[in-house]
């Protein structure tokens, strides 16, 4: 028995929270349509079964709660009383209460009602202000009356009057005025709306409406005229109107005797409202409230969501069936028929199973008229919510997602965009702002709009805004167009209001509003006109169970990434080359860099080591923001149905879901957002470091360094600088002869000498050799070998800081992050010098000029500063490092040098303004300048020579290096020999070219 | 206009005509009583002098009235003439002015 009753009681709360949606729309219209009788009954009947049903199950609260409310409702049924706002108020908060009830139904016999129930109470006894029996009084039109001017075959009109405008203005006094209405005809009822005055201050500013019920034998043109006001306040009502308003009256015995209540706060106060009736607003309310018809059953939706899942597989087994019979049908008669039918009846069918998980928008967009009410009476202004196309229909589950995004934009139309009526009446607009919420079908979506007639946005004031924040640069806002300028709302941490108001504006802004929209792959679109209004065009798929995908590739794997995040897709290679900042992959995408994440790496997948320079890379747009994401291979753009994860692998960010491919293997879905948060890309900081490129253009270039990656045994990655390189061979392994331990390849007519750094260096063996290897042959050494590796892996352009003392020892000359890797830096001198001491340690004991020379060396590149100390400390000199030309003139103040080693590109003082700095000083201006520079361009060798530089270096020519400071410090003339024809003209010495 | 404290009774009589003629200082006046409304308890107005009653002087009864009502205190109108009882009647205003 305890099973039943709680299925029961399953049943009745699922039944009472019907009966409850449909109540808060037909309360709310209740309020415009006084004398629907049909609304009024049902409304009655709503509360009466809860009332019913939970008198059975013992919950008194809800029974006491629910009782009082009908018993309301069946004295508005007996025209006992007229509702009212304060009336429907208290049935609403009634209602809200019930539903707390039932949403806790095991405890809600201990939850406290005294409020609502008070508030109900006091209506039914006639004791809740002014405003209930003033209500009542409005039933006090004698029918008689009414029968009588029938008789008489009177017209009926109702008449909206300003007090102001059609009186006060027009020289007439109230009093002349009701006297000539009262010559017109029979007066039968009225009232005066004085909710427009709040109190003494804004007592005389207000026009106070009255609106009136009169009886006549003129005509309604006649009216217009003896009244002398606009002809759309007053509207006439046909007998049949009034035996439609009327309830409760048999309808063939007495049409006339029915109570035609007027006494409505709550009417319209606009001057232009509509004075022919039905109104269109009225009409939409009626389809709000049309109760729900009986040929449906009521279905659980996790039911419909295995059918779903179901019809889905049998739209997959379908496809493998078509695939593996295709040979077999042509074989057997009658076979081709039988597929072909089943392929249509499982389409069919997943097209109807889909069909049962759409709901009507309608059953969110009824909610907002609750809103909007409530809102407007708290921010003071008058909102007229229009729905529109509450009909269309959408699958429930982008239904339930799309409620708080829009509800979030209807608050914002009432608390910003809606102007409060002053400021509308100084605008010359209606008292009334409207808000439209329109639904409607587009082309496989839907979309709604949400457009409201209130102040709009200012561009100006949204530019402003945003760089006041920090959201934006003022130098791209001045060249944002308008629409451009709207776009900024969407950032993180834009709020339009001046404050935030507890009404729209709580922490939550615009951008989650877009990224919720977005994740149900919709799009939003933003528009307004200043002083006009805003218009919000909001477009969302159908469902989301099927979704249009590209097919990616990694190894045998696949993978399924949603169409609507993807934005381009970019080949990786040539050109669109990786490059690593701040230790991250990023790809230079038309001047911006795009954060890489490669989907093998990010999933630990067995199948790395594939190239990464070599795939794609899909561009994806999360929010704001938009990251590449390396796959292998491209397959096909596939519309795919979405299957749920399996709770195991339910918390993987990266996958949104999976599916079955045509050929029945499965496919994760990769979720755009997961990945990127996966993957944790700092996208405020590259933002920062693209601008930052932007800006310093072409002068950073040499200040990067182009590099040559490559790997000699597994996954260890080494580097060297592209200037040391001459070229790079492809060899045979077997081309390779040994001469005693020395291994020697044939190369331009003479051989050379190949190297190996696991010979040398602390760094891996590989196991064997390849077929191919790679020889570099450095250049700026003076007795060259080749450098064998296994594989090189690309050239790429990147900002380096190089650590020294992490990794150590022979030919290492530190470590960085490149591209995601950590990546040995090779030092070829001192892997050359420990590979063929006889030549190199000559070298060493030939110079002993330089020892003991005091040298100053203004670098501020990290990665060359190390190098050059290195230089510096092999050539015995002593010296001192300066980060920057600030720093370097500030050590030539305190310590005297021999000579000056300068960088040219630094920040704050560069190579040319020091070394002008330093010729124009009494004590300075004999000391040697060397410049360095990576790239020798024939206006530097100019602007150096104007500037007095004695010397110009290409960066890590150690050899060439050497030669100039013996020669200028050691007074040894002539030209250093030179380390390899393919850099000489690079080098110049301008002492030579001054005759110095 | 004249106004005196009777007891808790705050009696306003205004003049005559009750109009846009007269309405400013008149609005201006009950303001200023209406900023010291610890004053009184009831607010009454006696209309027996004014027999010429425009818009404003409607609205500003009806200013009178909801700001008793905000305030909590009762208001009354009395005094009127027929004709100015005939005029809240048709305003169906009698009931908020207490006018029996």
């Amino acid at each position: 028995m305890p099973q039943m009753e709680s299925e029961l009681l399953l049943s009745f709360v699922q039944e009472s929270r019907e009966h409850l949606d449909q109540l808060e729309p037909d309360l709310l219209s209740l309020e415009s349509n006084k004398s629907d009788a049909e609304l009024v009954n049902r409304i009655f009947r709503a509360v009466h079964s809860i009332k019913g049903a939970s008198g059975f199950f013992g919950l008194r609260k809800i029974l006491q709660l629910s009782h009082t409310m009908e018993n309301l409702m069946s004295r508005v049924r007996e025209n006992l009383l007229v509702p009212d706002k304060i009336m429907v108020d208290a049935l609403l908060a009634g209602a809200d209460k019930l539903r707390a009830l039932i949403d806790d139904v095991h405890r809600s016999n201990e939850m406290n009602i005294e409020a609502e129930s008070n508030r109900l109470q006091a209506l039914l006894t006639g004791k809740a202000g002014v405003s209930a029996t003033s209500s009542a009084k409005g039933l006090s039109i004698d029918p008689s009356l009414i029968e009588h001017a029938r008789k008489k075959g009177h017209f009926f009109y109702k008449v909206h009057l300003f007090t102001h405008k059609d009186i006060k203005d027009k020289g007439k006094t109230p009093l002349d005025y009701f006297k000539k209405i009262e010559s017109l005809g029979q007066f039968l009822d009225s009232y005066t709306d004085i909710t427009e005055i709040d109190g003494m201050a804004d007592a005389l500013a207000k026009d106070l409406m009255c609106v009136f019920l009169i009886s006549t034998v003129l005509e309604k043109d006649l009216m217009v005229i003896a009244l002398d006001i606009p002809e759309e306040q007053i509207a006439q009502l046909t007998p049949e109107q009034i035996a439609n308003v009327g309830p409760l009256v048999p309808p063939a015995e007495k049409p006339r005797a029915a109570v035609l209540p007027v006494a409505a706060p709550e009417q319209p106060t606009t001057p232009e409202f509509a004075g022919a009736e039905p109104e269109p607003a009225a009409a939409l309310q009626k389809s709000t409230g049309r109760s729900r018809a009986n040929d449906t059953i009521r279905v659980s939706v996790a039911l419909l969501d295995d059918l779903m899942n179901i019809a889905g597989e049998m739209v997959l087994g379908r496809n493998q069936l078509l695939r593996t019979s295709e040979s077999i049908a042509r074989n057997v008669p009658g076979m081709h028929g039988l597929l072909q039918n089943i392929s249509l009846v499982t389409s069919d069918l997943q097209e109807k199973v889909m069909r049962t998980r759409l709901q009507p928008v309608g059953a969110i967009l009824g909610k907002f008229t609750r809103i909007i009410r409530d809102m407007s009476h708290q921010l003071g202004k008058k909102i007229d919510l229009k729905l529109l196309g509450e009909e269309v229909e959408f699958d429930k589950s982008v239904l339930e997602m799309l409620s708080d995004p829009l509800t979030h934009l209807i608050r914002n139309c009432a608390d910003h965009g809606i102007e409060p009526p002053a400021e509308r009446e100084k605008a010359g607009k209606p008292l009334t702002g409207t808000i439209r919420l329109t639904a409607r079908h587009v082309g496989g979506q839907v979309q709604i709009e949400v457009t409201d007639d209130g102040r709009g946005l200012n561009p100006a004031q949204l530019k402003s805004k945003a760089v006041e924040k920090g959201l934006a640069k003022a130098q791209d806002t001045a060249q944002m167009t308008d629409r451009q300028a709207f776009n900024l709302i969407f950032l993180p941490g834009f709020s339009t209001a001046e404050k935030i108001t507890d009404v729209s504006g709580r922490g939550v802004g615009m951008d989650v509003v877009r990224t919720n929209i977005e994740k149900l792959g919709g799009s939003i679109e933003l528009d307004s006109q200043l002083g006009r209004g805003t218009r919000i065009c909001l477009r969302l798929p159908l469902t989301l169970a099927i979704i249009p995908t590209m097919i990616v590739g990694l190894g045998e794997r696949r993978f399924a990434m949603p169409q609507v995040n993807i934005e381009e897709i970019v080949r990786l290679g040539g050109k669109n080359r990786i490059e690593a900042v701040r230790g991250a992959s990023v790809l230079r995408l038309r001047g911006k860099l795009l954060p890489l994440v490669a989907l093998d790496e990010l999933l630990g997948s067995q199948e790395t080591g594939a190239d990464h320079g070599r795939g794609f890379a899909l561009v994806l747009k999360v929010g704001e923001n938009r990251f590449g994401l390396i796959v292998q291979t491209l397959l096909d753009s596939e519309e795919i149905v979405v299957k749920p994860l399996s709770s195991y692998i339910k918390n993987c960010r990266c996958y949104s879901g999976a599916t079955i491919m045509g050929d029945g293997k499965v496919a994760m879905i990769l979720d755009a957002v997961g990945i990127a948060g996966l993957a944790d890309l700092q996208f405020a900081e590259l933002e920062k470091e693209s601008a930052a490129l932007a800006l310093k253009g072409q002068a950073d270039l040499s200040e990067t360094q182009s590099l040559l990656v490559f790997r000699n045994a597994g996954d260890e990655t080494f580097a060297i600088n592209l200037v040391m390189v001459a070229r790079i061979e492809k060899v045979r392994t077997r081309d390779i002869e040994r001469i005693g331990q020395k291994e020697m390849l044939k190369y331009r007519d003479s051989s050379l000498r190949l190297i190996r750094l696991h010979d040398y260096m602390p760094v891996s063996r590989p196991d064997a050799d390849p077929e191919f290897l790679y020889v570099i042959v450095p250049r700026l050494v003076k007795h060259p070998m080749g450098i064998v590796v296994t594989q090189v892996v690309d050239a790429i352009q990147s900002t380096i800081s190089l650590d020294e003392t992490n990794l150590m020892g022979v030919g290492i000359l530190g470590s960085a992050v490149v591209a995601g890797k950590l990546t040995i830096f090779v030092d070829i001198y001192s892997l050359f010098e420990a590979a063929d001491p006889e030549n190199y340690r000559e070298e060493k004991a030939a110079q002993p000029n330089l020892a003991g020379k005091r040298i100053l060396l203004a670098e501020d590149t990290a990665f060359f500063r190390a190098i050059m100390t290195q230089y510096l400390k092999e050539f015995n000199c002593v010296f001192d490092v300066a980060a920057d030309g600030l720093e370097a003139w500030e050590a030539l103040q305190r310590h005297r040098y021999d000579l000056l080693l300068t960088d040219i590109e630094m920040p704050g003082l560069n190579g040319f303004e020091l070394t002008q700095k330093i010729r124009a000083s009494e004590t300075l201006r004999h000391l040697p300048v060397v410049a360095l520079t990576a790239l020798a361009a024939d206006r530097y060798v100019q602007q150096g020579r104007e500037a007095g530089v004695d010397s110009y270096e290409i960066k890590l020519d150690k050899e060439r290096l050497k030669a100039t400071l013996e020669r200028i410090l050691g007074g040894v003339r002539g030209l250093p020999p030179p380390a390899s024809t393919a850099n000489a003209n690079h080098l110049v010495n301008l002492e030579e070219v001054r005759g110095g | 206009m004249k106004y005196e404290f009777a007891g808790t009774d705050l009696l306003i009589v205004p003049d005559n005509p009750l109009a846009a003629a007269t309405i400013n200082p008149l609005h201006k006046e009950l303001t200023r009583l209406f900023a010291d409304a610890g004053r009184f308890q009831n607010v009454v107005v006696d209309l027996s002098g004014v027999s010429i009653l425009d818009s404003l002087g409607v609205n500003l009864l009806v200013g009178l009235y909801k700001e008793c009502r905000k305030l909590n205190k009762p208001f009354r109108v009395t005094g009127c003439s027929p004709s100015i009882r005939r005029l809240f009647d048709l305003y169906k205003l009698t009931e908020y002015f207490g006018i029996e």
